[in-house]
This record gives C-alpha cells, sequence and structure tokens, in this order.
C-alpha cells in the first residue's frame, strides 16, 4: 500500500514527462500489476483529454504594424520614466512621501504662526537680559499641552480665529 | 537560450538590441512571439479580443522595459511574467467592475480561426471550444496557469516555475490540484 501511496504522489509528474528514466520505469511497472493506481492515471489522463480540443487562434495580418505603431507612439520621455523611476523601491517611496510630508507640514505651521516668537531669530541671553526671560519662557512650554510655535498651536488658531487669545501659553476664551 | 532556426541571433541577442533601441531587433521578437503569447492570454482570459489587447500590450512593455532586461534570464520566462502581471491586473479590473455593473453574459468563443471548412464543423468547434474553458474557468488563476503553460504552452516544471516565482514541488502541487478540480467538473 505505501507503493501504491509513493506511486500516486508521483502519478501527475510521470503523466507530464517529469520524472526520471527510473521512476518512469518503475512507474509503469507498478501501473501494469496495481488495477487501483492504474484507474488513477487513467482518470488523470482524461483531465488533459478533456481541454485538449483548443484550437490556435491567430492575430490579424496587421498586428506587428500596430505594435510598431505603439512603440513610435511612446516617447523617449516614457520610457525614461519607466526604466527610472518605476524601479524605485516601494520604501524609498514611502519615505520620499513621509518628507515630504513632514517638511510641508512644518512650512504650513511656520505660515500659520509667523508671528510668535521664533527660536531661530532670538538672540542668545548674554546678548542682552529681557531676552533671557523669553528663553526661560519658552524652554518652560515643553511642558505645555499647547506649545506656541507648535502645529496644534497652529492648527488651534486657524480653528478658533481671532477669539482665541494665548496668555501666558495657555489657551482662553 | 533558444535559437531560431533561419536566425543566427537567440531571443536574448535581439533583446539587447531591443535595449540599445533597434526597433529592426523588436519587429523580429514581435513575428517570433505573437502567436504563442496571444494563444498563451487567450487560454488564461478565455476571451479573444481580451487576448488580441493584452497581447499588443505585452510587446509595448517588452519594448519600455528592454533595458530592465538582464541577459542571464531567459526572455521567453520574462515575457510570460509580463503577461501574466498584465492578465491578472485585467482580471482585477474586471472584478472590480463587476462589482458596481452587473456583469455582461459572457461571450461564446465563436471567433475562432479554424480548419472546419462548414458551417456545423464550426458550430461544433465552438461548442467544443466552451466547453474547454467551462472547465478552465473552474480553476483559480495559479491552477489554471499552472495548466496553461504547462499542457498548452509545453514548458517544464522548471521553466513554470521560473515564471510563476515557486519551487518545482509547489508547481507539482499545483497541477495535482488542477487535475483533481479537472476531474470534479467532468463527473458533473
Amino acid at each position: 500500500m505505501n507503493r501504491c501511496k509513493d506511486i500516486r504522489k508521483k502519478i501527475s509528474a510521470f503523466q507530464d514527462g517529469e520524472v526520471n528514466q527510473a521512476q518512469k520505469e518503475s512507474i509503469e511497472i507498478h501501473l501494469q500489476n496495481c488495477r487501483e493506481c492504474k484507474k488513477e492515471f487513467e482518470a488523470m489522463m482524461l483531465t488533459y483529454q478533456s481541454i485538449d480540443k483548443l484550437p490556435q487562434i491567430e492575430h490579424g495580418p496587421m498586428f506587428t504594424q500596430q505594435v510598431m505603431a505603439g512603440i513610435n507612439k511612446t516617447s523617449w520621455l516614457d520610457r525614461f520614466l519607466n526604466n527610472i523611476l518605476r524601479p524605485l523601491p516601494v520604501p524609498a517611496a514611502m519615505t520620499a512621501m513621509v518628507m515630504i510630508g513632514l517638511l510641508s507640514g512644518a512650512l504650513l505651521g511656520n505660515l500659520v504662526i509667523q508671528d510668535q516668537l521664533n527660536p531661530l531669530e532670538l538672540s542668545f541671553p548674554w546678548n542682552s537680559p529681557d531676552q533671557e526671560i523669553i528663553v526661560s519662557s519658552l524652554s518652560l512650554d515643553s511642558f505645555n499641552a499647547v506649545p506656541p510655535g507648535s502645529i496644534a498651536d497652529g492648527f488651534l488658531r486657524v480653528t478658533l480665529g481671532s477669539d482665541m487669545t494665548i496668555q501666558n501659553h495657555g489657551v482662553s476664551l | 537560450m533558444e535559437k531560431h532556426p533561419n536566425k543566427i541571433q537567440t531571443d536574448e541577442d535581439l533583446m539587447q538590441r531591443v535595449a540599445k533601441g533597434d526597433k529592426n531587433a523588436f519587429t523580429t521578437l514581435v513575428q517570433l512571439h505573437q502567436k504563442s503569447i496571444l494563444n498563451f492570454i487567450w487560454r488564461f482570459m478565455g476571451d479573444k479580443t481580451q487576448a488580441e489587447d493584452l497581447s499588443q500590450e505585452v510587446f509595448l512593455k517588452v519594448w519600455q522595459s528592454a533595458t530592465k532586461y538582464e541577459k542571464r534570464a531567459k526572455f521567453s520566462t520574462w515575457m510570460y511574467r509580463i503577461a501574466i502581471n498584465l492578465c491578472l491586473n485585467k482580471k482585477r479590473a474586471l472584478k472590480i467592475k463587476n462589482i458596481f455593473l452587473a456583469p455582461l453574459p459572457l461571450k461564446k468563443q465563436t471567433q475562432i480561426n479554424t480548419d472546419c471548412t462548414t458551417p456545423e464543423n464550426q458550430l461544433l468547434k465552438a461548442e467544443q471550444t466552451s466547453q474547454i474553458f467551462d472547465i478552465l474557468n473552474t480553476l483559480p488563476s495559479a491552477q489554471r496557469l499552472a495548466v496553461t503553460l504547462k499542457f498548452y504552452q509545453g514548458l517544464t516544471y522548471a521553466e513554470i516555475s521560473k515564471i510563476l516565482d515557486r519551487s518545482i514541488l509547489a508547481v507539482d502541487a499545483l497541477l495535482v490540484r488542477a487535475k483533481k478540480n479537472i476531474q470534479k467538473k467532468i463527473e458533473k
């Protein structure tokens, strides 16, 4: 019975001519002696016979000309884009999208809150005693839920409009 | 590397010329492979009009992607992969279209070029073709691809495994399952 099991595992490959010579001979001998396996093989042969009568179809006589007309329409730019840009791997494309998103978000945030203090424009505390207060105030803002200059701050300013005032870096309506 | 009887150059050599923009080499490739690619797509998709359109798209894609082709790979394997991707994309698009629109009635395969001269023979042949597609339509895409590549295109398991990017054992298993499914369909 184990022999039959082994043979049936290979019977499809045998039908497709995908077994080596030794296996082929061994299967052929087994099929001559085992009625059950022979029945299984004949049933498998019927599958290909049932789909055997599909005719060949052909293109119209102008096919090659149509294809050539198609490639003549394809400009060198299409070929360039196809070959240079398409192979960009998905992670690289996603990283590029995230970078563009972050940069445009930061730019938008700066545009919205440009009347706020810009840390880059600050002079250092040792230049002016007044600036020391501002810098220490800004450092405390990192604990604020909506620190001035953040995107959240910009969003609140846009959505709540001029009714909102920011006092001591807290929100009050 | 397949050499053509009246050609000194192999498909792979021709592709190298195509990559440099040689249209004569491309014309030769189209003429050599148009029939096999058309029949392959027709047997997989089951529609002659779609097969004609898709086979044209395959060759356009070959032209556009020629510089990406590596000579190490067999050209026919590469071309079949392009054809399969296009066919699967088309099937997906049709499936989505059918979700939103009422599916069109299946066309009977009557527009086939056969050597049958009498109308009775043509009708018989068309009916036979339709029955075969009824059987093939019951198979999932992967099994249908494996059957088409093995039985109709006459490729080896090793070639099919490269085209489908699966192991030889997996191809064997696909074909076994496909044959079982065909058996079930015949018994009904």
